[in-house]
C-alpha cells in the first residue's frame, strides 16, 4: 500500500495546558484572554513518503515522476526534475518555519529506517519519599517524606536502530522542490546528517509528574 | 487532494487544518538547488619544514565556519595564560609601573601574572555616546572564524600541541586597557620632520645642532617619517630596557642592537609598553634626505632625538582593526587575526597574506596577533599612529550608552 | 608635558584593575507562583552506545570532498564511570527537584509585590504567554552549582577531588572567602582614593564637569575636526598633484626621450632641450612638467601647515582636558571623567553621592562572597556535594591532510572527549511570540545556560596505540579544570533572542539591539539614559572560566587560568554562509 503524502499545517500552537494536572485556579489566568496574544508560533509541514512523489495521485501515472526520488516543480505545479533519493528510499521530511515573515524553514529531513525496542514499561507509583538535596542531616541527604503519585516510564535497556538516518538542513519552502511565490526556486543546504545502525544502551526510569 | 484520507494516518491529524498547496508562482528560471555545500568545514594539513624548536612534525585540523557575526561586545575582564612566569626567561619583560620604574618583590623583578591581561576590552563601539536618544552602534565584523588544533606527532604519539581561535577577516574598534600583551601588536608611525624639529630644536630637547640643521632641512622638504612599533621592554634601568624582540638590522645588514637580551627571541611575553625598539631608526621613504633620516632617528633608550619613542599599552585605548577606508565587503577587513594557546612550540599557518611570510612562530603560553596584514592592497598596520598620537595615545571609543566603558 | 599626560592616563588604570566580576547567577528565588508546568525526571539513567555504529554525514573540506566521520561512542552516566567504562547509574533531576517544561505569563508590567510576580520573567510582559524548560534548581548553596562553581574559581581547584579536600582551606575564613575579601578591599579602596580626591559633592562635581566640557571641549574638538578635515582635503589634493606631475612627465619623457631629467628635477633647457624647430609640443610638455611639479612641491608646504595647525589644535584639545589648573575641582578634566566613570561602576550607575555605594560592582560582590562564604561554611561542616554526570563523545576523521608541497595524504584523525561531572542546574531556555518591529508574529528566546564540569579531558591519540599506554594517553590529552561557563543570552523583551533562516539556505541568529518599552519615551534623554543604565545594571552578563588548562603530563605543562569575565553584547549578529 503506497503511503500517502500527508500534508498537514499547525497554526497557531496553544502551549498552555497539561492535561494531567489538576487545573488550580489562579486569579486572572484565563485562556481566551491568551488565545491571540501569544503562544508560541509554529508553521510546519509533515511528510511521509517512501516513494517519494506527489501524495494525491499515483506515482507512476504522473509525468515526468520517477519513483525513488524527489520531484522538483516550477512554478505551474509540474514536474521539472528530480533529487534521487538514498538507496531509492525517501524519508520522512519534517520543516518548521519560526516566524510569519521569516522565509527559511529548519528541516529534518530524510528521517527513515527502523527503530525497535522490547520492554518498555508504564506505570503509576506512589512514591513515599523523595530525596532532598537541599537538606543535608546526619551525613547525607534528607529523604523528605511525600506522598505523590507519579507516572513511571522505565526505559527498555536496549534500542535498537536498522540504518535509521536524518539530516539537518535549512531550506526556503517547506515542501520539497516547491519554488516560493515570487518564482525563487527552491534551495535546501544540508547541515549535517547522523546515521545510527545497531543496539544502543538506554537504562533507566522517566518519571513524570506534575508541578506547578 | 481526493485520496489525502485515505490513510489512517491522516485520520488521526484531520483536527489540524490543512493547506492549500499554492503553486501559482510566476515560472521560474532558475533551477533548484539541494546542496550539502555548508557552513562547516574541515581542513586538516602538515607541515614539517621547521627549525630549530619548530622543527618535527606537526599536524593541523582546522574547522571553518562559515559565520558572518556584527557585533557590540564587551568584557570586563579578559585573562588567558594565568602561570608562573620567570623575567628574563623566554622574552619576559618585567612589569613596570607608568613612568617605566620596574616593580619589584623582595628585591627581585617580576612579571605580569598572566600573558594576556586586557580590561574593559571592547568590539565595536557606540557613536553619539553621551546623547541616549541618538546614540547609536558601530559593530565590529568578524568573517569565517575558525578553530584551529595542532599535533605534535613525537615518537608515533600524536599530542595536542595548540589550540587556536581566529577570523578569516575582521573590521571595527577593538578597545581596552591592555595591562599586558603577549604576541604581535604591529604598529605604524608617521609624521612629518617638523614634529621632531619641533620637540627638540628652537630651544628645547636634546637634538646636536647639526641634527636640528638637517631635522630644518627634512621639514621643508616635506620629508614625511616612517617606522614601524612592537611590543618593547618598558622597564628602564633593566637589561631588556627599550628593546623589542628580534635583531634589527640596518641596509647593510650589521646588526643595530648588540646589547639586547632579546635577540633570538621571537616575541616578547608579557609586555606592558610598545615603541620603536632600540636599533631601529625612523625611514624617509622617497626623499632626498633618505640617508640622513636613519642617522638622526635611530631608536636608543626609548627615545629619538629627544622625542619618546616608547609608550605605555595603556596608552591606546583603542585601535582600529583593518582599513577605515575601505568597506568590508571589498576587503577592509584585517586577515590573520587570531588568539592561541600553546603549550610548546608551534608553527602556526600565517594567513595575514603578506607576501612571503610562511608561519607565525608561537611559543608556550598565550598569543594574541594582532599583526600587519595585506588583503589585497598593500601592507597595513593594525595600529597606525602620528607622532602626536603616540606621545598621547589613542583615546577610547565608548562601547557604552552615556559612558565610555565600565556597562 | 608628555610624561605627565601618559601618566594620567595610566592611573586610572592601575585602580580600575580589580574590576573583575565573577558574578554568579542568583536566580535562585522559587516563584510565588507559576503557569502549569510538567515535570520529569530521569532516575538511574545511562545511556552507552557501544555496540551500535554511528557516523556523521554532510561535513566537507573546503576542498569539497566529504570528511568520513565515525562517531565511535557516546555515553550519559552517573559520575564515577571511568570514561564510560563503568555503567554507573546517572540522575538527572529528581522528584523535588525536576526538569521541568511549564507555561505560564511573563511579569513585566506586574506590581513586584503581586503573589504572581516573578523576577525571572519580569523583563517579558504580563501580556505574554512564553514557554520554559528548565533544568532542576537547588536552593542549597552548595548544590547550586552557579554558587558552588563560583566558590571553587576562588578556591583554586575542585572540592573533593585529590589535593582539594582539606578541611583548614574551607570554613568562614578559607581560602575562597579570603580571596573574594580581598578583591572587595581592593574595590573599597579604589573608591575611597575617588571619594578622597573630591571636595565637593558628586553632583556638585558633575555640574561642574559638564560646564567645563562644554566651554572649552566641545569647541576644541569642533576645531580639531575642523583642522582634521582640512588636513585630508590637502592630503587628497597632494595626491592628485602629484598625479598630474608625474603624468606630465611621462608625457615630456615621451615626446623627448633624450632628455636629461629624473622625476623631481627641474627640466631646463641645458639638461632637455627641445628642437628649435617643431618643438613646440615639446617645450609646452617640459613647461608643463614643470608646473605641475611646482604646484605639487606648493602643495606640499601647505599641507605641511595644515598638518601643523591640526597638531596645534589636538595639542590644544589635550592641554584643555589635561590641565588641571583651569578645571575647578582637583585635578584635571579627564581625570575626573574617568574617576567619576569607575565611582559609578564601583557604586552603580545611578549613583548621586560619594556617600552611598548601592548598586554597581562592590555590591554584586559582595552578594557573591555570601555565596561563597556560605558554600565555604558549609563544606566545612562535612556538606558534600551531589553525584552529577559523565558525559563523552569520541570521532574518527578520515581527512586528506595537505603538506607544505602541496601534496595530500590520507591520515585518521581521532578525538576522544570526557566530561567528567558534568551539571547543568539552573539552566533554562524560554521561548515566546510576540510581533516584530513589522507586526508579524516572531520567536524570542531567552537563554540562561549554567554549565559546570569538574574535568573535561580531550585526547587526541589514536586508541590502538593509548589504550594500553596510559602515558602516551595523558601526554597527548587537553584537560580542562574547573571549567564554568554561564551564558545568558537574551533579555526578556527589552534584548530578545532571536532565530530565522533565510531564503537562501543559511541561518541567521541575533540578540537584537536594544529596544525600550512603551513606557519609555523615546525622545527623552533622561528616560532613555534611565533605561540603558537599567540595561547595564540588571541585564546578566555572561563568564566563562577554567581553572586550569593542561596538555599533556610535563613539568609546565600547565597553562594556568582563563576568565573571561563579565561578557556581554549589546548586539549580535550571526548568519550562516556558504563557505
Amino acid at each position: 500500500m503506497t503511503i500517502n503524502k500527508l500534508v498537514l499545517s499547525l497554526s497557531t500552537l496553544m502551549v498552555a495546558t497539561s492535561s494531567m494536572a489538576e487545573m488550580e485556579a489562579i486569579d486572572d489566568f484565563d485562556l481566551s484572554e491568551i488565545s491571540g496574544k501569544g503562544g508560541v508560533y509554529l508553521s510546519g509541514e509533515f511528510a511521509i513518503n517512501k516513494d517519494g512523489g506527489p501524495l494525491w495521485d499515483d506515482p507512476n501515472e504522473v509525468s515526468g515522476f520517477t519513483p525513488g526520488t524527489r520531484p522538483i516543480f516550477d512554478g505551474a505545479g509540474n514536474i521539472v526534475g528530480s533529487e534521487e533519493c538514498e538507496n531509492g528510499i525517501c524519508g520522512l521530511r519534517l520543516a518548521i518555519k519560526l516566524n510569519e515573515n521569516s522565509e527559511g524553514w529548519y528541516v529534518l529531513d530524510d528521517v527513515s529506517g527502523g527503530m525497535s525496542f522490547e520492554g518498555l514499561t508504564l506505570q503509576t507509583e506512589t512514591l513515599t519519599t523523595a530525596t532532598n538535596y537541599d537538606v543535608w542531616v546526619d551525613g547525607g541527604f534528607e529523604e523528605k517524606a511525600v506522598d505523590d503519585e507519579v507516572l513511571k516510564i522505565g526505559l527498555p535497556g536496549t534500542i535498537t536502530f536498522n540504518d535509521f538516518k536524518f539530516k539537518f538542513a535549512v531550506a526556503n519552502n517547506g515542501e520539497f522542490g516547491v519554488p516560493l511565490q515570487d518564482g525563487t526556486a527552491f534551495r535546501q543546504t544540508e547541515i549535517f546528517g547522523v546515521q545510527l545502525d545497531g543496539n544502543i544502551t538506554v537504562g533507566g526510569n522517566l518519571l513524570l509528574f506534575p508541578v506547578d | 487532494m481526493k485520496n489525502v484520507l485515505r490513510h489512517p494516518l491522516t485520520i488521526a491529524m484531520t483536527a489540524l487544518s490543512l493547506p492549500v498547496c499554492s503553486l501559482e508562482a510566476i515560472s521560474d528560471r532558475e533551477m533548484a538547488d539541494v546542496s550539502g555545500q555548508a557552513f562547516i568545514t574541515i581542513d586538516a594539513s602538515s607541515y614539517s619544514d621547521g627549525t630549530g624548536e619548530w622543527a618535527g612534525q606537526y599536524e593541523f585540523t582546522k574547522v571553518n565556519l562559515g559565520l558572518d557575526i556584527e557585533t557590540l561586545m564587551t568584557i570586563d575582564t579578559l585573562k588567558v595564560g594565568e602561570f608562573e612566569r620567570t623575567v628574563g626567561e623566554d622574552g619576559t619583560v618585567p612589569m613596570t609601573d607608568a613612568q617605566g620604574n620596574p616593580v619589584t618583590q623582595n628585591g627581585n623583578l617580576v612579571a605580569h601574572d598572566a600573558d594576556l591581561i586586557i580590561e574593559n576590552f571592547g568590539l565595536g563601539r557606540v557613536t553619539n555616546y553621551k546623547d541616549a536618544v541618538n546614540a547609536s552602534i558601530e559593530e565590529f565584523k568578524i568573517r569565517d572564524p575558525y578553530i584551529e588544533l595542532a599535533y605534535k606527532v613525537e615518537n608515533g604519539v600524536r599530542k595536542v600541541a595548540g589550540v587556536r581561535i581566529g577570523f578569516s577577516e575582521a573590521q571595527g574598534w577593538l578597545s581596552g586597557d591592555f595591562i599586558s600583551l603577549t604576541g604581535n601588536l604591529n604598529g605604524r608611525i608617521e609624521g612629518p620632520a617638523s614634529v621632531v624639529y619641533d620637540q627638540n630644536c628652537n630651544g628645547q630637547g636634546t637634538a646636536s645642532w647639526l641634527q636640528c640643521i638637517e631635522l630644518g632641512l627634512a621639514d621643508a622638504l616635506g620629508t614625511q617619517l616612517v617606522s614601524t612599533i612592537d611590543l618593547v621592554d618598558g622597564a628602564v634601568g633593566t637589561a631588556g630596557y627599550s628593546y623589542g624582540a628580534g635583531r634589527e638590522l640596518n641596509e647593510d645588514g650589521e646588526l643595530q642592537n648588540p646589547d639586547s637580551p632579546y635577540l633570538d627571541v621571537p616575541y616578547l611575553k608579557r609586555a606592558s609598553w610598545a615603541g620603536v625598539p632600540g636599533g631601529r631608526s625612523f625611514t624617509a621613504p622617497g626623499s632626498a634626505l633618505e640617508f640622513i633620516i636613519p642617522a638622526l632617528t635611530g631608536s636608543e633608550d626609548c627615545t629619538v632625538t629627544g622625542t619618546p619613542a616608547c609608550f605605555p599599552l595603556t596608552n591606546f585605548q583603542s585601535v582600529y582593526v583593518g582599513d577605515e577606508s575601505v568597506d568590508f565587503e571589498n576587503g577592509g577587513g584585517a586577515t590573520g587575526a587570531f588568539v592561541s594557546l600553546q603549550t610548546t612550540s608551534v608553527p602556526w599557518e600565517d594567513f595575514s597574506g603578506i607576501e612571503g611570510s610562511d608561519r607565525v612562530l608561537t611559543q608556550r603560553g598565550a598569543f594574541l596577533n594582532i599583526a600587519k596584514f595585506d588583503s589585497g592592497s598593500g601592507v597595513k598596520y593594525p595600529l597606525n599612529l602620528d607622532l602626536f598620537s603616540a606621545t598621547n595615545g589613542t583615546p577610547r571609543q565608548a562601547t557604552c550608552v552615556g559612558s565610555l566603558k565600565g556597562c | 608635558m608628555k610624561i605627565l599626560r601618559s601618566m594620567l592616563i595610566t592611573s586610572m588604570v592601575v585602580s580600575a584593575a580589580a574590576f573583575a566580576d565573577l558574578q554568579a547567577l542568583d536566580d535562585s528565588q522559587m516563584s510565588a507562583a507559576t503557569g502549569e508546568g510538567l515535570g520529569f525526571a530521569l532516575e538511574d539513567f545511562v545511556l552507552d552506545t557501544e555496540g551500535a555504529e554511528l557516523s556523521v554525514t554532510g561535513i566537507q573540506s573546503s576542498a569539497g570532498e566529504e570528511i568520513d566521520i565515525k562517531w565511535t561512542s557516546l555515553y550519559v552516566m552517573g559520575e564515577g564511570s571511568e570514561e564510560g567504562s563503568i555503567r554507573t547509574p546517572g540522575q538527572i533531576g529528581s522528584y523535588l527537584h525536576p526538569y521541568v517544561i511549564r507555561s505560564l505569563r511573563g511579569s513585566g508590567g506586574l506590581d513586584p509585590n503581586d503573589p504572581l510576580y516573578n523576577e525571572k520573567y519580569g523583563q517579558i510582559n504580563n501580556e505574554l504567554a512564553l514557554l520554559e524548560l528548565a533544568a532542576d534548581e537547588y536552593q542549597s548553596d552548595v548544590q547550586n552549582s552557579a554558587t558552588f562553581a563560583t566558590f571553587s574559581y576562588y578556591q583554586g581547584c575542585v572540592w573533593g577531588q585529590p589535593g582539594c579536600d582539606d578541611l583548614a582551606t574551607v570554613g568562614s575564613n578559607g581560602v575562597a572567602v579570603q580571596a573574594i575579601t580581598n578583591e572587595i578591599d581592593a574595590l573599597n579602596s579604589s573608591r575611597a582614593q575617588i571619594v578622597d580626591t573630591y571636595s565637593l559633592a558628586l553632583g556638585a562635581l558633575e555640574n561642574q564637569m559638564n560646564s567645563y566640557y562644554l566651554s572649552e571641549i566641545v569647541p576644541r574638538e569642533a576645531t580639531v575636526a575642523q583642522e582634521q578635515t582640512e588636513y585630508d582635503a590637502e592630503v587628497v589634493e597632494l595626491g592628485q598633484r602629484l598625479t598630474t606631475a608625474f603624468d606630465a612627465y611621462e608625457a615630456f619623457m615621451a615626446i623627448n626621450p633624450g632628455a636629461d631629467c629624473e622625476f623631481g628635477q627641474d627640466c631646463t633647457i641645458l639638461n632637455a632641450s627641445c628642437p628649435v624647430i617643431g618643438g613646440g609640443a615639446c617645450r609646452d610638455a617640459r613647461t608643463a612638467y614643470n608646473n605641475s611639479y611646482d604646484s605639487y612641491e606648493e602643495q606640499q608646504s601647505v599641507r605641511q601647515d595644515a598638518y601643523n595647525d591640526l597638531i596645534e589644535a589636538r595639542k590644544d584639545l589635550a592641554a584643555a582636558n589635561n590641565d588641571s589648573e583651569s578645571f575647578g575641582p582637583a585635578g584635571s578634566y579627564i581625570e575626573a571623567v574617568n574617576n567619576v566613570e569607575e565611582f559609578k561602576v564601583l557604586c552603580g550607575l545611578d549613583s548621586s553621592d560619594f556617600g552611598s555605594c548601592d548598586g554597581g560592582l562592590i555590591t554584586r560582590k559582595g552578594e557573591t562572597k555570601d555565596g561563597i562564604e556560605s558554600v565555604s561554611i558549609a563544606l566545612a561542616s562535612g556538606v558534600e556535594r551531589r553525584d552529577g554526570l559523565d558525559v563523552g563523545a569520541s570521532f574518527e576523521f578520515a581527512v586528506n591532510s595537505v603538506n607544505p608541497d602541496g601534496s595530500t595524504s590520507p591520515r585518521t584523525d581521532y578525538i576522544d572527549i570526557n566530561m567528567k561531572g558534568l551539571f547543568i542546574d539552573g539552566t533554562a531556555f524560554r521561548l515566546w511570540s510576540a510581533p516584530d518591529e513589522q507586526g508579524d508574529d516572531e520567536l524570542n528566546a531567552e537563554i540562561r545556560l549554567n554549565l559546570f564540569i569538574k574535568e573535561l579531558d580531550i585526547s587526541v591519540c589514536d586508541p590502538s596505540v593509548c589504550d594500553n599506554d596510559p602515558v602516551a594517553k595523558e601526554a597527548s590529552t587537553l584537560n580542562l579544570d574547573n571549567m564554568f561557563v554561564s551564558l545568558n543570552l537574551g533579555y526578556g523583551e527589552i534584548q530578545p533572542m532571536r532565530l530565522s533562516a533565510t531564503s537562501d539556505g543559511n541561518f541567521e541568529f541575533e540578540l537584537t539591539k536594544l529596544r525600550p518599552g512603551d513606557d519609555v519615551d523615546t525622545s527623552s534623554q533622561e528616560d532613555m539614559q534611565a533605561f540603558y543604565d537599567d540595561y547595564y545594571e540588571n541585564s546578566p552578563k555572561s563568564f566563562i572560566s577554567i581553572s586550569d588548562v593542561r596538555i599533556g603530563n610535563s613539568p609546565d605543562a600547565s597553562l594556568g587560568r582563563i576568565t573571561v569575565d563579565g561578557l556581554r553584547a549589546q548586539y549580535l549578529k550571526v548568519t550562516s554562509r556558504d563557505l
